[in-house]
């Protein structure tokens, strides 16, 4: 019972205290973002991660980073997620608007993925917006794609056979019998999508999009690169960030695990 | 079982094997030993594609080796005869004179006629240098020779200017000569003609996959230099480069008109490995420009405001090297030609805040700066960010101006849209910033009539970001432009920098001297003053300790 | 015969027909004045002429439908257009720095899919057991580093503190082309940049196929082999690997694709040349013209690959064949 139940509380608790301290970052670091102090300091106690180029203490950078950076990684997966519902059911249909949507999915596809969102962001500007509009419009095709195979799957199966025959409206049908059964597929395609799309936004910052004056992690090590920490030896500038991207994904995987394992009890 | 075993066996050992697979550093052929320094290798992060003649990165890269200038200037300021000597009496009427013995790579020697040439050529492609031009908007831009005559003997030009200009010599520190013979009615050379010079040194070989030009000394060259052989090496990023030089891959760092940036400086000072050698500099790394025409800096109070609310001591402490001094608000660094002492830039709020109500904003009860409308004072400020340095400065100035009690946004535009929103030429005469960080060039600041004017007069085809189209500002314009002799041009530059201090259209955020970094091995090194380490007279002198 | 292939290389066909307008149009918003990069923009005097020449080049004075021909002509022949800025066909600049991006993405591809492959087939087999258990935790948080973040621990560690491996370009100075000591330089300088694309690519294919194994590994004919005694090795290779093999091929063919967008950091930090930093540098200079076939080859690329992998798939499974034929 207790060991089942183990990913589900761990990651609920690595996810929890990141939205703690996205919601009210001074309850950890007494500092202010911009404060500045000599630069180029070394992990210490007055200085967790020491501090960057401009003297900010990189311990509060990344405090304050973790608001940006879940902003941009959650809104972008909920949006990637609609989109992604609405084009899969809609090219579920058999009609001919169907099979538009299913051509309109599999062209992004072949889409150069980075490549493009690269072009696109240079003409759309770095905002936080931009860039959770850029990564959505990418971001939906998974989806979409589970979506219509799940749908195509549960319009052969009987028992929805058996709501036509029994006369019950399309509507109704479709709240109350697809919407309930494709709940597992909403979960996991959230939580994978939200670890994709934290994955995207930090590449894009690291090769340098993104709201440069609000840093997020993906822009923290942007900067470690670019202003010579690899040749001082500043690891804790270049590294922090990346690990705890890794620590927001890992939260993330073990949500899903603990839904996987629950699904397949279901299955069984 | 064994299967698997056997498996990891063959990957550990062929991963063993890559640390093997080191090549054998190859050291220069044996004949150069006669050479007090056999081999030099220079790191730059240019990017060059072909490394050919025409290749704007190669043309000044090759200038120390290969395609060398008319002349040089030294770091005290003052010029030289590189590839010929020069005369004059009365700023009108230059004469240069080939130096002996000079040939193009390919035998022929090197005569008058290629500088003549030259300018026939470059007008060609539009450039006025003889012949006035005429765009399809009926724009007319005037020659800026009115003769060139070659002397008889074939080895001397006479220039005639239109009235006599005494920085003459400037442009001719990056003016590099064409064989006539092999430009001459060939529309396409090949790779090996583009690559002809007429240096101590020839091109030997480019390699796009290793990053290397390599050249070699020229037995023909009048001088023999000191080194046997100089490698360039193109790196993607600043980091390595400086690495590599710890390291002692690479002996000399070089980019045009860069020195080492802040961020490495203290780092590589206290690295016994490298030496640093520090030059007073011509450029503007820092420059905060107001768009005197647009936006809310039209009104003089707010640039003033703005120019008071500033720490500049700040900027020296986190931008500069040791040398850094803040500026006067005659903009101008003390290196520039008619330097004048004007104000020095100085943080003083009650000063700004006394600015601040001239332009009718008061302070109102959360600290903010607000008009009688209740609108608070915010403006949008351009960067390019692409550039490190230039990023901190832009988060620099909006941290303390709303500190201040202003309301700033950083607007962070890739190169090309900055590009697009800063300069009348790429913005097609429509620059919409309010304000912008820029760095200015030795080159863009002496351009024309030098001090910077090129950024500041709103006419300018090319610059222009302050936007200035002041009457006043034009007079003082014309004055320099008709000096007939230094001491006219020094009254009329002091009245330029008098003109910057009463109505600050721009404002530098510190002065610097340019740092270059080489390696502690090496000494009895020459700077130039355009092309820092990478100068021809650097190979006559270098030795290796 | 086989309609269902038919209709997909015909939905490719119309993608890459939307994506040819796509490349065509992205350039052109993009803000600025084109010629005015043309001829670099530290160079603060242009030329009137200059400008006039080009303008005409590349006909930018032309009605927009009037250039998408241009553009057209250009993709047929084969040129891809001309790049005024570096003064080259589009098409010599790119297949310059196409070999280099290859050489690290193909390998790392090929690689990836065969330890993917053995893995997986292992850990699928054994589903829960303790090699299975350990190779999948390894790779979940494996899976949660950025590429960024493994490119440059190896950087840091191999390269800069142990120098065992060089951190920038493919090859040493004064190497000559064609020599044995050319080829092992050049294996040398690839080895760190295709192990960070291996090692970010590697957990997620894993996984596929380690779901896609166990699943098979659940049917019944599977528990038969296994009751009659057949190695482990048999089972893999010759039950359950036919049938994963026309979803394993999509794998790969898919993955040639994220591996060219992991191909593009990783030549960031380890100052390659290749089509990375040919497109930042294009876009920093508003290169239309090399652009515009930047993003052509890279569609067409993957469109092949896709494609390719797709007729691969039929090709292997008879089953998928006799599908189609009876369809």
């Amino acid at each position: 019972m207790k060991r089942r139940n183990l990913p589900l509380y761990l990651g609920l608790a690595i996810l929890l205290l990141f939205v703690l301290v996205a919601l009210v970052p001074s309850l950890f670091t007494s500092y202010s973002r911009k404060d500045m102090f000599p630069p180029w300091q070394g992990m210490s106690s007055e200085h967790f991660l020491g501090t960057n180029n401009l003297g900010y203490d990189i311990y509060t950078e990344l405090i304050y980073g973790t608001g940006d950076t879940l902003f941009i990684g959650v809104t972008s997966s909920i949006l990637s997620l609609v989109l992604g519902l609405a084009i899969g059911t809609l090219s579920s249909s058999e009609s001919f608007v169907g099979s538009i949507f299913t051509s309109l999915t599999n062209m992004f596809v072949y889409l150069p993925k980075l490549v493009t969102l690269i072009v696109l962001s240079t003409f759309l500007g770095s905002s936080s917006f931009t860039l959770i509009a850029l990564i959505s419009a990418f971001g939906w095709v998974g989806t979409s794609r589970v979506v219509k195979g799940k749908i195509v799957h549960l319009s052969s199966a009987p028992f929805i056979e058996n709501c036509t025959l029994l006369g019950y409206g399309k509507l109704h049908t479709v709240l109350h019998h697809y919407v309930r059964n494709l709940q597992d597929v909403i979960v996991s395609r959230f939580l994978a999508g939200a670890t994709s799309c934290i994955m995207m936004e930090s590449t894009l910052s690291f090769l340098g999009f993104g709201d440069l004056y609000h840093p997020t992690w993906g822009t923290m090590v942007n900067y470690a690169w670019k202003r010579g920490a690899m040749l001082r030896h500043a690891y804790n500038y270049l590294l922090a960030p990346g690990f705890a991207i890794m620590a927001l994904s890992l939260s993330f995987y073990f949500l899903s695990l603990f839904f996987e394992k629950k699904q397949e009890e279901i299955n069984l | 079982m064994k299967h698997r075993l056997s498996v990891l066996v063959i990957i550990l050992l062929s991963s063993a094997l890559m640390l093997f697979a080191r090549p054998v550093k190859e050291s220069p052929a044996g004949e150069s030993s006669s050479f007090a320094v056999e081999r030099i290798t220079v790191g730059t992060t240019a990017k060059i594609e072909k490394a050919e003649r025409g290749e704007y990165a190669f043309d000044m890269l090759a200038s120390a080796v290969t395609e060398l200038p008319l002349v040089y200037q030294d770091t005290s300021g003052s010029y030289h005869p590189l590839l010929v000597d020069f005369a004059t009496e009365d700023g009108v009427s230059w004469t240069f004179t080939l130096k002996d013995g000079l040939k193009w790579s390919d035998g022929v020697a090197v005569t008058a006629e290629d500088i003549l040439f030259t300018f026939q050529h470059e007008d060609a492609s539009g450039s006025a240098y003889l012949t006035d031009q005429t765009d399809s908007k009926g724009k007319v831009t005037k020659a800026k020779y009115v003769s060139c005559t070659v002397s008889a003997d074939n080895r001397s030009i006479t220039l005639v200017l239109p009235s006599a200009n005494v920085r003459m010599l400037g442009d001719m520190t990056s003016f590099r000569i064409l064989p006539k013979h092999i430009f001459e009615n060939n529309a396409s050379p090949t790779v090996a003609d583009k690559r002809i010079g007429c240096g101590p040194y020839t091109f030997d070989s480019f390699s796009a996959e290793s990053g290397t030009i390599v050249f070699k000394a020229n037995a023909d060259y009048p001088e023999t230099p000191r080194v046997g052989e100089i490698v360039y090496r193109i790196f993607g990023n600043e980091d390595t480069m400086y690495l590599a030089l710890q390291n002692g891959d690479i002996d000399i760092v070089w980019n045009y008109s860069m020195g080492v940036p802040a961020t490495y400086q203290d780092f590589l000072a206290s690295s016994p490995a490298v030496s640093l050698v520090a030059v007073p500099a011509t450029n503007a790394p820092a420059v905060l420009a107001f768009n005197n025409a647009k936006g809310p800096f039209a009104d003089e109070n707010l640039r003033k405001a703005v120019s008071y609310a500033l720490d500049y001591d700040l900027f020296k402490a986190y931008f500069g090297s040791e040398y850094a001094s803040v500026p006067n608000r005659g903009f101008v660094p003390p290196t520039t030609v008619g330097y004048k002492d004007t104000e020095k830039l100085g943080h003083d709020i009650g000063k700004a805040d006394g600015f601040m109500a001239a332009a009718g904003y008061r302070k109102n009860a959360l600290g903010v700066y607000v008009d009688s409308d209740g609108e608070p004072m915010s403006f949008a400020l351009t960067v390019n960010s692409s550039k490190q340095t230039h990023l901190g400065y832009a988060e620099l100035i909006k941290t303390q101006l709303e500190a201040f009690g202003m309301q700033v946004a950083i607007d962070g535009l890739d190169g090309t849209s900055y590009n697009a929103k800063t300069s009348n030429r790429f913005s097609n005469n429509n620059i919409t910033t309010e304000a912008a960080i820029y760095g200015y060039t030795s080159a863009g600041m002496g351009m024309m009539n030098g001090l910077g004017s090129i950024y500041v007069d709103g006419t300018h085809a090319v610059q222009g970001g302050c936007q200035v189209f002041d009457p006043e500002f034009q007079a003082v314009i014309a004055r320099l432009a008709s000096s007939r002799n230094l001491e006219e041009y020094y009254v009329a530059a002091g009245a330029l920098q008098d003109f910057y201090a009463a109505h600050t259209p721009l404002i530098a955020l510190y002065w610097d001297n340019l740092i270059y970094a080489y390696s502690s091995g090496l000494g009895n090194l020459t700077v130039d003053a355009v092309f820092g380490l990478n100068n021809v007279n650097n190979w006559m002198t270098i030795s290796s300790r | 015969m086989m309609t269902k292939y038919r209709k997909d290389i015909v939905t490719a066909l119309f993608a890459f027909c939307f994506v040819i307008i796509l490349n065509f149009i992205l350039p052109r918003i993009l803000p600025g004045d084109p010629i005015a990069y043309l001829t670099g923009f530290a160079e603060e005097d242009m030329t009137v002429k200059q400008y006039e020449y080009y303008e005409d080049a590349l006909h930018l004075k032309a009605p927009l439908p009037e250039q998408f021909l241009h553009y057209l002509k250009s993709l047929g022949d084969g040129s891809l257009g001309y790049s005024y800025k570096k003064e080259a066909t589009v098409r010599s600049l790119i297949f310059n720095r196409l070999g280099h991006t290859l050489q690290i993405t193909l390998t790392s591809v090929c690689i990836t899919s065969i330890i993917a492959l053995v893995l997986g087939l292992s850990a699928g087999l054994s589903k829960g057991g303790s090699f299975d258990r350990a190779v999948t935790t390894s790779s979940v948080i494996l899976n949660t580093v950025p590429t960024f973040m493994i490119g440059i621990v190896l950087l840091l560690f191999f390269a800069f503190h142990k120098k065992w491996f060089p951190y920038a370009n493919l090859s040493s100075t004064g190497v000559r082309k064609g020599t044995v000591s050319f080829f092992l330089d050049r294996i040398w300088h690839l080895f760190l940049p295709v192990l960070t694309l291996v090692l970010a690519q590697l957990p997620s294919r894993f996984l596929l196929v380690r779901n896609l194994a166990a699943n098979i590994s659940e049917e019944k004919y599977v528990l038969y082999a296994k009751t009659r005694g057949l190695s482990h090795r048999t089972i893999k290779y010759h039950y359950i690997f036919p049938n994963i093999a026309a979803p394993f091929i999509n794998l790969v063919g898919m993955s040639v694709g994220s591996a060219l967008g992991g191909a593009l950091v990783i030549e960031n930090l380890f100052s390659i040349n290749g089509m990375g930093t040919l497109l930042t540098d294009a876009v920093y200079s508003l290169d239309y013209p090399l652009i515009q076939g930047i993003l052509f080859v890279t569609t067409a690329f993957m469109t092949l690959s896709i494609i390719l992998s797709d007729g691969l798939c039929l090709v292997v499974n008879p089953k998928l064949r006799k599908k189609e034929r009876t369809q």
